[in-house]
């Protein structure tokens, strides 16, 4: 059990620590990530460029630092998208039952069958390359998961009795959802939500790897890292920094999320 | 129009004054070669067999089809022209041993050789290569190279292996264009094309394709390869040491697009020459036991297209403050790590002549941006998108031209896409400016671009000019060479002021092989695509 914490408090701080420089970039980035120095190309560290410079001339650490906020961002609102979207349509499925819950089920099953990344990548490609398109397209294909989850918590905790007891004292259905079905089934949602965050920086980074993500000069890892490949004898730390950030930061993610479904599985206390 | 077209017009020179020439005159001596390796040239030595695989970093599109040329062009291992240039430029024999002009060029009669054949035994004879360039001119086949052989008014088969070409008017083009088998002048067999073409089973060009080169085709795996197998009964041309047929057994293409994969498999022996090596492997290439890397001048010139016709590209003035605002110079020594020279003009210098630069309009003058923009009723810039195929070179050069726009006040968003993409773009007419490159190697390239006829494509620029189109068609057909260089000369200089691109740079054409390769001899209007001579030593 006590191992189980251990890991989440390490992965509890790398979010934290992504997070704290996320909001601090402006402060932490010795050098504006947009500025090219075009006198200074792909240089070794340095004390004035302690990760060096990319292709055109610009601080790698300020990059690096400014891509945790593209990587944070699409975590959080596409989980955001996914998880609502989920939310939303399991809740309905769950709690109305009957053929609602069959055809949504089906609509869910249907959607599930899509290989997820083909999947986003035809949304981007409709959309037109960027982050938003990405971030759209993730959380496209993400409620599913959602969905299920939150169908099956309702389809157990509706038949216990305090819910009975709030149905016979006349509350709405809005209320008995909002109120005592929700509250109740959301701590799975938590955990998806916190690996599917890693899943999103994953597929981010992969993205704009290809070009459809993040569009030049926005510094996310995946284009960073992309770049850096083709230049890995000038500057090898242009693909290693970013492959390197994406690394933690998922690590991170999966560190914690692991542990709190650990934690919050009832089989395992104990 | 991908890379590795190469080619010059200035042999028209030699052949549009002449009334005879007989072409066995024209073949080129030893030293008009580039150098091979002198133990390599030692005959006796020479080992037969074995599979020369060759990277590409693009791939046919949309098939390998003289009278359906798309964005890419055709592997020349497998057509040969009506004629085929030496390394001198000058048009030598192909399927053609030699032709006679007369009445001024206006009457062309060409011998056929009598011991061609097509690679599915079809002997080749006047009637073939009739009915050939009957298919290409076809409006019903609607070829994109039409316009290129539109100079041929009718044909006659004199006999059985001589073709006589009536033109009504004298176009000094047509040597070039009869030599250009990596493209429209690459003859097929064109009753193979009728049974299987689009008015037949519709395989034509990714299953079947019948050519008359020194390698047949075997089969094309989109993505992945293609495969060509020795041809034995070809015979070859005086421009090559192998009179036929070619000493591999075949030649495998392999399509690789990622320039850090090409490089490793180059590395490893998988690859044993990569057709393009990008300026940032060039050092680490060259630095490989057992690599060679060959450098020459190109054709190629990459630049930012902009849509003519689309406010505010609409306004010259505007195009020209975009031209000042960017530095060639920088670009060249940062981006291709000097393996390239800044763009003044349309076309590459290496078209001589021809060629003409305009520092004024082309050059890099910031504070004058400025004032054009303010002029043009910009004085705070714009909003702009900025399309680039997905290769780090051109992104490179986009994110350095983003910053140059924006130091005169233009903001320009950058996106990506991958080639498909891009030409569904460019093909959905939604571009406002965008990185392309061209490496033609003929000045039908400026009405190629220019020309109102091929709005919106391949005339994506979407410049339509009348009076222009008018001075195109009056010198495609002058009277001779010196003529038509003259007014393509003009039309360079008034193009120029349009400022429909920003020129950027005039990349240099880096190839790499491996010293199993033999007798290798890069040629400057075909590349690396005639594996005739090659021979490997594995």
């Amino acid at each position: 059990m006590f191992s189980k914490r251990k890991s989440a408090y390490v992965g509890l701080v790398i979010i934290l620590g992504f997070i704290v420089i996320a909001l601090f970039a402006p402060w932490i980035a010795p050098h504006d990530y947009r500025v090219q120095d075009r006198s200074s190309i792909m240089e070794s560290p340095s004390l004035e460029y302690p990760l060096g410079t990319d292709r055109v001339g610009r601080c790698l650490l300020s990059r690096i630092i400014y891509g945790a906020r593209i990587s944070l961002t699409v975590g959080l609102v596409s989980v955001g998208i996914g998880a609502s979207l989920g939310l939303l349509i399991g809740s309905i499925s769950g709690y109305m039952g009957g053929w609602v819950d069959r055809v949504i089920m089906g609509f869910v099953d249907i959607v599930w069958s899509f290989p997820t990344m083909l999947l986003a990548i035809a949304l981007t490609a409709i959309l037109q390359p960027g982050l938003q398109s990405v971030i759209i397209a993730l959380g496209l294909v993400s409620w599913p998961e959602y969905a299920r989850i939150i169908r099956s918590q309702f389809l157990a905790v509706k038949q216990k009795e305090f819910v009975e007891a709030a149905r016979s004292v006349g509350a709405s259905d809005f209320r008995i959802i909002k109120n005592h079905l929700l509250p109740n089934s959301i701590a799975p949602i938590i955990v998806v939500g916190t690996l599917g965050m890693a899943t999103a920086v994953l597929v981010e980074a992969t993205f704009s790897y290809l070009g459809l993500g993040a569009q030049p000069p926005e510094p996310s890892w995946g284009s960073i890292l992309s770049m850096g490949k083709d230049f890995i004898y000038h500057q090898p730390l242009m693909s290693i920094a970013p492959g390197l950030a994406i690394m933690i930061m998922v690590l991170g993610f999966n560190l914690f999320g692991d542990a709190i479904r650990d934690i919050m599985d009832p089989r395992l206390k104990n | 129009m991908r890379k590795a077209n190469k080619g010059k017009w200035l042999f028209f020179l030699i052949v549009a004054i002449s009334l005879v020439f007989a072409m066995s005159a024209c073949a080129p001596g030893e030293e008009a070669a580039p150098p091979a390796d002198e133990e390599d040239a030692v005959e006796g030595e020479i080992k037969t067999g074995g599979d020369l695989v060759i990277a590409w970093d693009w791939e046919p599109d949309p098939v390998i089809d003289p009278y359906n040329l798309g964005w890419g062009n055709l592997p020349l291992d497998i057509f040969e022209g009506l004629l085929i240039s030496d390394y001198d430029f000058n048009p030598g024999p192909g399927i053609a041993e030699s032709y006679t002009f007369e009445e001024g060029g206006l009457v062309q009669i060409y011998q056929i050789r009598d011991d061609r054949y097509f690679h599915d035994g079809t002997k080749i004879d006047a009637e073939a290569v009739k009915r050939h360039f009957e298919l290409l001119i076809d409006e019903e086949v609607d070829s994109m190279s039409r316009w290129d052989f539109a100079f041929i008014s009718s044909m006659e088969v004199l006999d059985e292996y001589t073709l006589q070409f009536n033109l009504d008017d004298p176009f000094p083009a047509a040597l070039s264009n009869f030599s250009w088998a990596g493209g429209w002048g690459g003859i097929q067999n064109p009753y193979a094309w009728e049974e299987y073409g689009p008015w037949g089973e519709n395989t034509y060009g990714t299953d079947v394709v019948v050519g008359s080169g020194p390698f047949k085709f075997v089969e094309w795996i989109p993505g992945d390869r293609m495969v060509l197998e020795r041809f034995d009964d070809y015979k070859s041309t005086p421009i090559f040491e192998n009179e036929g047929p070619a000493y591999l057994d075949s030649v495998t293409y392999r399509f690789i697009f990622d320039s850090s994969t090409a490089v490793m498999e180059f590395e490893v022996g998988n690859v044993h020459m990569l057709e393009t090596v990008p300026p940032e492997f060039v050092e680490q290439v060259s630095n490989m036991p057992g690599a060679n890397v060959y450098k020459g001048d190109s054709w190629e010139v990459v630049y930012i297209g902009m849509a003519c016709d689309k406010p505010p590209f609409d306004n010259v003035l505007v195009r020209r403050a975009l031209n000042l605002a960017v530095d060639q110079q920088e670009i060249a020594d940062i981006v291709w790590m000097g393996y390239a020279e800044p763009a003044y003009g349309y076309i590459s210098p290496s078209f001589g002549d021809a060629y003409v630069a305009d520092r004024e309009t082309f050059g890099y003058d910031p504070e004058m941006a400025m004032e054009l923009l303010a002029e043009a009723g910009y004085p705070d810039g714009f909003t702009a998108e900025l399309m680039v195929e997905n290769r780090t070179d051109w992104i490179s050069a986009a994110e350095i031209i983003q910053d140059m726009f924006a130091q005169v006040g233009v903001d320009v968003e950058i996106r990506q896409y991958e080639r498909a993409g891009y030409y569904d773009v460019l093909r959905a007419e939604d571009q406002e400016m965008f990185i392309r490159a061209h490496s033609w190697w003929g000045l039908d390239i400026l009405p190629w671009y220019f020309h109102s006829r091929n709005f919106p494509y391949p005339n994506y620029h979407r410049y339509v000019n009348e009076e222009m189109d008018a001075r195109f068609d009056d010198a495609d057909y002058s009277a001779t060479y010196e003529e038509l260089v003259e007014k393509y000369r003009d039309i360079q200089v008034d193009l120029a002021k349009e400022a429909i691109w920003v020129p950027l740079v005039q990349p240099m054409d880096i190839v790499a092989y491996r010293d199993e390769v033999k007798n290798f001899n890069f040629h400057p209007l075909y590349g690396i695509r005639y594996n005739v001579d090659v021979w490997l030593d594995e």
